[in-house]
């Protein structure tokens, strides 16, 4: 197994891993976790099929991505925080407002 | 020599990946996501992208996740216990994953990517790059991290003075 198939297994796993965690985890915060989880990942791919190529596009995609992930990560902790206050929970199940009863 | 840290760097970010999803509590979560984003930044070191392992280390473990620490802080202070987090839907969740994996290793295996002139990177090609041809992106990121520090600002920040005019 050379490098290359290496370093792409492992983005896969880390995709899959945060896409499991959003999937499995209750908590908010946990969920924004998984989310940075498979940014990396998707960042990982483009930096490893960008050090086979010439040029720093690749590079330059994946500075990029950090940027928009910093972006979201902060909105969402602060949409958190807000609907923490409000809400005095942070598991998404239990924010059901809008959910017609009965 | 590069191999092996590779391999270990490799299998670091591997298992804390896969031990986030068997921690109970969310803060434990937390550091292992920062070993994970730590090990995967010295894989970008071996591969050649020291400006994106420099950033990553910057951004990440000194920005994002000292704002997830502290928002676990926040969110914990009602119950006054740790911040324990409970799973569901663990069946549905690992069929939905272990899809996904089929389905990118299918595809990566049906494709044959070329490997062209596998060159040393520089970071002044990076720098010339990003400010010559990529300099708008370049500085609509700016912007963007702008509005987005105003925005979480206001919205973390409880304005009750304004809301009620």
């Amino acid at each position: 197994m050379n490098n290359t198939d290496f370093i792409f297994y492992l983005g896969v796993l880390l995709f899959c891993c945060g896409l499991m965690i959003i999937f499995t985890k209750k908590n908010a915060l946990l969920i924004l976790m998984g989310i940075e989880l498979m940014l990396n990942a998707a960042n990982l791919n483009l930096v490893l099929f960008n050090s086979q190529q010439s040029g720093a596009e690749g590079q330059l995609f994946g500075l990029f991505v950090i940027l928009i992930a910093v972006c979201e990560a902060a909105v969402g902790i602060a949409i958190i925080l807000r609907v923490y206050h409000y809400y005095k929970s942070a598991v998404p199940d239990q924010i059901n407002d809008l959910k017609e009863h009965g | 020599m590069e191999q092996m840290v590779l391999y270990i760097l490799a299998g670091v970010a591997a298992a804390s990946a896969i031990a986030i999803l068997f921690v109970r509590q969310v803060f434990y979560a937390a550091l292992l996501l920062l070993a994970c984003l730590l090990a995967l930044a010295g894989i970008y070191g071996i591969l050649q992208a020291g400006i994106l392992a420099i950033t990553q280390i910057l951004i990440y473990a000194g920005g994002v996740l000292v704002l997830i620490v502290f928002a676990i802080v926040v969110t914990n202070r009602i119950e006054g216990k740790p911040l324990q987090v409970e799973s569901h839907h663990r069946l549905i969740g690992f069929i939905i994953s272990a899809i996904l994996a089929k389905l990118l290793l299918y595809g990566y295996l049906q494709s044959d990517f070329i490997n062209t002139n596998p060159s040393a990177k520089e970071i002044k090609s990076f720098g010339f790059a990003l400010f010559t041809e990529y300099a708008a992106p370049f500085e609509i990121g700016g912007v963007l991290l702008l509005v987005c520090l105003i925005g979480a600002a206001l919205t973390a920040s409880s304005f009750k003075k304004s809301s009620h005019e």
